[in-house]
This record gives C-alpha cells, sequence and structure tokens, in this order.
C-alpha cells in the first residue's frame, strides 16, 4: 500500500491504496492550511482505509512546480515518514500527475492530441511542460509568460487539450486558438490517487531514489542562481 | 482631478501611529503590498499592528525580523515580512516571495526599501521619521507608485 499526498497547490490531495484500490482519499481546497492539515489527514484515511502505519509500503510525494511553502511541507513530511517507516520515498512532478489524470479521464484522446499543463507561477508566469496523449511527458519542465507559451503552442499546428490550475487565470488567453481547448476544470488539481500509480510505476522501472535525493522542484529558484551565475562570473 | 502621488502625516502617539494603520486596513484588498521604511523605533512594526488589527487578526503580531515572514489569518491573508536581515531582492526568491506579494492577500513589508526590486509594479510607500523635537510625534511620507496605491494614499490621507 502506498501513501501518496500533493500539497504543491492550494489543493491538498491524499490517498492511500494501490493503483487497482484506492482505500481512502481525501481532497480539499485549502490554501496556506497543508502544513496543519496533512498529517491529522494521514491520520484520518488510516483510520478510515483499517490500516496501519506499519502496513504503508511506500510513500510518494508531488516535488512540483509550485509553492515553495507547499512543496517544503511535503516533501519534508514525506522524508520525515519513509525515514521513519524505514520505506521508500518517490517524489513525481505534479504537472507530471495532473497531466496523467487528465489522459486517464479525459480519453479517448487521438495519438496526435498533446497535453500542455499549467500552472500559476505569479507574476505573470506559468509553470508548464508538454505531454503525449496519454500522459507521458516530453520535454522539461519550464516557466514562461503566457503569451510567449500561447504562441509556442499554436506554432506546433497541433491538437492541444490544456489542464492545470493555472488555467483559472489564464486559460481564456492561453485557449485562444484553433486547436486548443480546455480540460473540464475537475481535472485541473493533482489527483493523490494518480500520484499512486505513478509512483508504482516508478518504482517498478527504476526502483526507489534514496530519501535525501527527492527534493523540490524548484524551476524558478534554479533560472535565478543561473542568472546569478551569468551576472557574476568568478 | 488626478489622485496626488505623495503626501505627508503625523501621529502623536504610538496609538495613533496603530490606528492610523487600521484605518488602512479598512480598504485594503487582495494583492495590496505596503512597503515600511524608517529607523528603528520609527513605529512600522506598531503600524503593521493596527493593519493587522483591520484586518481582523486575533493573533498577537510581532515583527518577524528573525523568521523574515508570518502568515496570518484575518478578513483578509495577512502577509508580515521584515526584510532587515536579507542582503537584497535575490534572497527572497527562495522564500518563494511571490506567492505573497502576487498572492491572495495584504502584504507589509518592513524595510521594504531593500527589496525593491521584487515589489510590484504599483504598491504603497511609508518612510517614518521621528520629530527631534516631539519624542512621541511620527511624521509619515506617503508615496504612491500607481492607481491603486494612489486610492489607498488618498484613503489614508482623509481618515488622518
Amino acid at each position: 500500500m502506498i501513501l501518496a499526498f500533493d500539497t504543491a497547490t492550494d489543493q491538498l490531495t491524499v490517498a492511500l491504496g494501490t493503483s487497482a484500490i484506492i482505500a481512502a482519499r481525501f481532497h480539499e481546497h485549502a490554501p496556506r492550511a497543508h502544513l496543519n492539515r496533512l498529517l491529522p489527514v494521514i491520520d484520518d484515511l488510516l483510520h478510515e482505509a483499517g490500516q496501519a502505519r506499519s502496513d504503508i509500503d511506500a510513500v510518494a510525494v508531488g516535488i512540483g512546480p509550485g509553492s515553495f511553502t507547499g512543496l517544503r511541507i511535503g516533501v519534508a513530511t514525506g522524508q520525515g515518514l519513509a525515514r521513519a517507516l524505514n520505506k521508500p520515498l518517490v517524489g513525481i512532478s505534479t504537472l507530471d500527475i495532473i497531466a496523467k489524470g487528465t489522459a486517464l479521464t479525459a480519453r479517448p484522446l487521438t495519438e496526435g492530441t498533446r497535453i500542455q499543463a499549467v500552472l500559476d507561477a505569479k507574476r505573470q508566469e506559468v509553470y508548464t511542460a508538454e505531454y503525449r496523449f496519454d500522459g507521458d511527458r516530453i520535454g522539461d519542465h519550464q516557466v514562461m509568460q503566457p503569451a510567449a507559451l500561447k504562441q509556442q503552442l499554436a506554432e506546433t499546428g497541433k491538437t492541444i487539450l490544456l489542464t492545470g490550475d493555472g488555467l483559472q487565470q489564464y486559460g481564456d488567453e492561453l485557449a485562444s486558438f484553433d486547436g486548443a481547448t480546455c480540460a473540464p476544470e475537475t481535472l485541473w488539481t493533482p489527483d493523490a490517487a494518480v500520484l499512486i500509480k505513478l509512483a508504482e510505476e516508478r518504482i517498478e522501472r527504476a526502483g526507489a531514489q534514496p530519501v535525501y535525493r527527492v527534493l523540490p522542484l524548484y524551476i524558478r529558484l534554479s533560472d535565478a542562481e543561473e542568472n546569478r551565475k551569468r551576472q557574476k562570473p568568478s | 482631478m488626478p489622485e496626488p502621488l505623495r503626501t505627508e502625516l503625523t501621529t502623536e502617539s504610538e496609538t495613533d501611529t496603530r490606528e492610523l494603520g487600521r484605518s488602512l486596513a479598512t480598504v485594503l484588498a487582495a494583492g495590496d503590498l505596503i512597503s515600511l521604511t524608517g529607523d528603528l523605533g520609527a513605529g512600522k512594526t506598531r503600524f503593521a499592528q493596527g493593519v493587522a488589527a483591520g484586518l481582523g487578526v486575533a493573533e498577537p503580531v510581532t515583527s518577524p525580523t528573525f523568521t523574515i515572514m508570518r502568515l496570518y489569518e484575518g478578513r483578509l491573508p495577512f502577509f508580515h515580512f521584515d526584510v532587515y536581515r536579507l542582503q537584497g531582492a535575490a534572497e527572497l526568491v527562495p522564500l518563494g516571495y511571490e506567492e505573497y506579494f502576487y498572492g491572495d492577500g495584504v502584504t507589509i513589508v518592513e524595510w521594504g526599501d531593500k527589496v525593491r526590486e521584487a515589489l510590484p509594479e504599483d504598491y504603497l510607500r511609508l518612510e517614518m521619521h521621528r520629530d527631534p523635537d516631539e519624542p512621541n510625534r511620527r511624521l509619515f511620507v506617503v508615496e504612491a507608485s500607481g492607481a491603486r496605491s494612489q486610492l489607498l494614499l488618498s484613503a489614508l490621507s482623509r481618515t488622518a
């Protein structure tokens, strides 16, 4: 049984189970409340599922990109639990979780369709990544302005299904070209049940990482570090 | 008539300074940012406490000099920063400051001049000075940098 949670967005999502059977799950729109809510919710779900902490075989956590504070809460909690239980920890991109959830629910998508997952990065920018019709990622995570993203997408000439919480703010702008549509709003937030599925696949394919190697995905922070290096050649 | 970009105010006591913050809070909305500048003891934290009280924050508010930021829940979320210990705006990046400065609450940044590049285009800047002749009097220079902060500035000068 996997314990999975994502705290990178305003949505707190926690689930317990396997890809075959979800034993218990929880979703809540809880801006800035993740620190207070996460551990009690995990306790409640274990209770609801009639399971003990020792029944957890692995912990899976969404590593962003997203709210820096949220990421630290999620990753630190994941590391702490995995260490204490002496079980593997798996970190999965929050955009990957959203894209996979969209692909699984919105199907059948035609093979040429691309999924573009978008989260609000504030300061008129979005975190984004591109996916195949089945939710497998193509290329890297990026942070960019919505107008630039829209232009890039329009130039591909492909059918694009947009998803992710960034559409609250930028959905109209991003979908304003032929071939683009927004997925239903219920698919815009990460779902920990999907995280369980992705974590199982990861463990099967690559095994678990050492706990200390599972880190938040700070895309903008690495940009800032790059800029600093460029400005200060040493 | 265009709204003014700059005004000056005075308060005669700590209670006055706090009340000024409280009255400003009545017109604050999500996304507003106020930068405070002034010597130690000028009353920045007192003013921030007034804003917090006006936003309905029940918890006691102290200056987050060592934690850099503290979050409170009121009528709106209240994000209280004190960037005195930071060397510059780059040091705000690891804190994920965008979530707050461009977020769904009200932000106060004590010593905001130190991180000016990270502040939004439109914000209210308050510079506070002691009066050399009147130990309890404080002089405020209030500056607006955009349409929204001009509205706040007008509201502030009407209440004072």
